[in-house]
């Protein structure tokens, strides 16, 4: 595909620009909501940071170190102030600042998602052009009923048929954890496979794939099957349409222009903005996954603190969900502004 | 007055014998999709296994907190449909209530959010452009502007780790969805001439909303309730899977997966059970929804 300023400019149009600020501002009244909401239920946050039997002097030093004595507003101001140096405060479990437990988790669970989302978008480009170039055929009832059940068994199920399978009855992937335990590696992204080409250890390299390869199948299946009934349909329904039955009958390539390059390109439009939202969502997903595999990401941290009331470190959670969010529906938005001239000359007027 | 006020009545009487009709044909539709028809019996069954379970139960006093340590971890036999789980307990049995608590979510939830979303989404089409609009769009982007289950997850943790918090974490979490579907078809539908005639013949304007746009917009939000209750039963086992919704002793079917999982995999054939019977569950929504769907496409 061939960029040229012109569809640069409209990338970078007002519209975007103005979805990014108006989903910030969103993000911070959810967070708003979220702090208030924490706030206001029963429980004494401090208290149960430190047990119940902690002396009272203590608990009253720490209330007032995180301004838990304070009304409402302020401690939300103090919040605010702390956010734009980059600080969510204290976790009240694990003592540490907040961004640092994030970042110490996040990047495991970033290189999962990438990874999905790289098996995601070839699966569900090869499985729905398959299906949606030859509706009717074996193969592509094979692939509904592959659809139906990808979306009708969650991904913790998901998770627990391939460890079962793949790991303890055929011995063929490891069952948990990133690494094996013989390898070691210098920290120097967090994202273990780049670590190991960094680092020339083609060795460690394999080996981090091999332990992706499980998780992310697991992560992979259930959006690619819903992904691919939607490629499927726009798919059957843009080969209807005329202008492939005049390309048709002017006898071009039947695959190599009409369907993959004249029939495939609208309908990515309806299915990219699905694919999108599915890998914005991953990282609710990862969390029963990672569990299942144990696998070091953010959801070790995320469940901790949520089962033990870390008020911070939840709010942390939805904040760093959030940018993800945003900055994939940014993506999105620019891909689709690529694909489809209308957007790019709507955005322009 | 009284004229256009009769002459509305007709209008009314009439449509209503076209809404007849209508449904009539949508019904034959249905008939004709075997897909739907299977759906719509699985579902039949699962609830009435669900209604009568303390009778349709091998076990019923196994549902709850009982303990018989002779009988644990039973493989698959035709004593024990399921087998037993780490404390003797029949797992057929408690997958059988597991349905009963997962269609009452459903029920909770959906009729909370669906009329509250609805109502929502008109009112911010129907004044397009004024303040109304702007409040609920913009409450709603705030709710949508992370991903679902995180933040389901965040209220859970926030509240009490319950079922009841499980389903208000839900219901919190879904209605910006149906809001803004139903925004976005009350907006590109208010501006039709018959609405423009019932606002020029005086009709109020809760009126409008409520005869003159909601019924044409009925069917797709019937649709999404269908298929919707499939994603209700996914979020709210993953929920429970992850420890902050029904706790332990309930049988619950992502609670169940959970617990069951501290003896995987040497007693692997105790997760089939619940995990079945979400999948079962889920497929026979999605089911029934596709059928719905179908039938109002059609029109």
């Amino acid at each position: 595909m061939k960029i040229n300023l012109n569809v640069l400019k409209g990338i970078f149009n007002n519209a975007i620009l103005k979805r990014i600020i108006l989903s910030l501002i969103s993000l911070l009244g959810l967070s708003l909501i979220i702090f208030t909401l924490a706030r206001i239920m029963p429980g004494d946050p401090a208290r149960m940071a430190l047990g119940p039997r902690a002396p009272e002097e203590i608990v009253q030093k720490y209330r007032e170190m995180l301004y838990l004595d304070k009304p409402l507003y302020v401690q939300y101001y103090y919040w605010l102030i702390n956010l734009f140096q980059g600080k969510l405060g204290p976790s009240l479990t694990s003592f540490r600042e907040v961004s640092v437990d994030i970042a110490d988790f996040l990047p495991a669970t970033l290189e999962l998602m990438l990874f999905v989302a790289i098996i995601q978008v070839t699966g569900t480009l090869i499985l729905g052009t398959i299906s949606g170039c030859k509706p009717g055929s074996a193969i592509d009832g094979a692939l509904r009923v592959f659809a139906y059940i990808g979306i009708c068994v969650p991904p913790f199920v998901w998770a627990l048929i391939l460890q079962f399978v793949f790991s303890y009855i055929l011995g063929w992937f490891p069952a948990t954890e990133r690494l094996s335990s013989y390898i070691r590696l210098p920290r120097i992204t967090g994202l273990v496979t780049i670590d190991a080409l960094i680092t020339g250890n083609f060795n460690a390299f394999v080996d981090a794939l091999w332990h992706l390869a499980l998780p992310s199948l697991a992560l992979a299946v259930g959006a690619m099957a819903q992904e691919t009934r939607i490629l499927r349909s726009a798919m059957v329904e843009n080969i209807n349409k005329d202008y492939i039955t005049t390309f048709l009958s002017h006898g071009l390539p039947i695959y190599r222009y009409v369907y993959f390059k004249y029939a495939l390109r609208p309908s990515l439009c309806s299915t990219i903005p699905v694919i999108g939202l599915d890998i914005a969502s991953l990282i609710a997903n990862a969390f029963m996954v990672e569990m299942i595999f144990n696998w070091p990401g953010i959801s070790k941290f995320g469940i901790t603190a949520m089962l033990r009331k870390d008020l911070n470190g939840i709010v942390g959670i939805v904040l760093v969900a959030g940018i993800i969010y945003i900055v994939t529906n940014v993506i999105i938005d620019i891909i689709l502004t690529i694909l489809d001239p209308r957007i790019r000359r709507g955005g322009q007027q | 007055m009284s004229i256009t006020e009769l002459d509305y009545n007709l209008i009314i009487q009439k449509e209503k014998e076209v809404r007849k009709e209508r449904f009539k044909r949508a019904w034959f539709r249905f008939k004709k999709s075997k897909l739907a028809i299977t759906g719509l019996v699985i579902l039949s069954t699962l609830l009435i296994m669900a209604i009568f379970a303390e009778y349709l139960a091998p076990y019923p006093e196994h549902a709850g907190m009982y303990v018989n340590f002779k009988e644990r971890f039973q493989y698959i036999s035709t004593k024990y449909l399921l087998g037993t789980d780490h404390l003797g307990r029949d797992i057929f049995t408690r997958v059988i209530f597991g349905f009963r608590l997962a269609f009452m979510m459903i029920g909770i939830v959906i009729s909370i959010v669906m009329p509250v979303g609805t109502v929502l989404g008109l009112i911010a089409g129907y004044y397009k452009g004024k303040w109304p609009e702007h409040i609920v769009l913009r409450l709603a982007d705030m709710f949508v502007s992370i991903p679902p289950l995180i933040l389901a997850l965040s209220i859970c943790a926030i509240l009490e780790p319950n079922i009841v918090n499980a389903m208000i974490a839900i219901t919190l979490m879904w209605w910006p969805w149906y809001t803004r579907m139903v925004y976005s078809m009350t907006s590109s539908i208010r501006d039709e001439p018959y609405v423009w005639a019932a606002r020029a013949l005086g009709v109020k304007d809760r009126d409008i909303m409520f005869k003159e746009i909601l019924p044409n917009i009925l069917g797709p939000i019937l649709t999404k309730a269908t298929l919707d209750a499939a994603w209700v039963i996914l979020i709210g086992s993953a929920i429970s899977f992850l420890g902050l919704g029904a706790q332990p002793p309930t049988p619950d079917l992502g609670t169940m997966v959970s617990e069951y999982m501290a003896y995987f995999p040497t007693y692997w054939w105790m997760i089939i059970g619940p995990a079945l019977g979400i999948a079962i569950l889920v497929m026979a929504f999605n089911l029934f929804g596709d059928g719905l769907r179908e039938v109002f496409a059609g029109d």
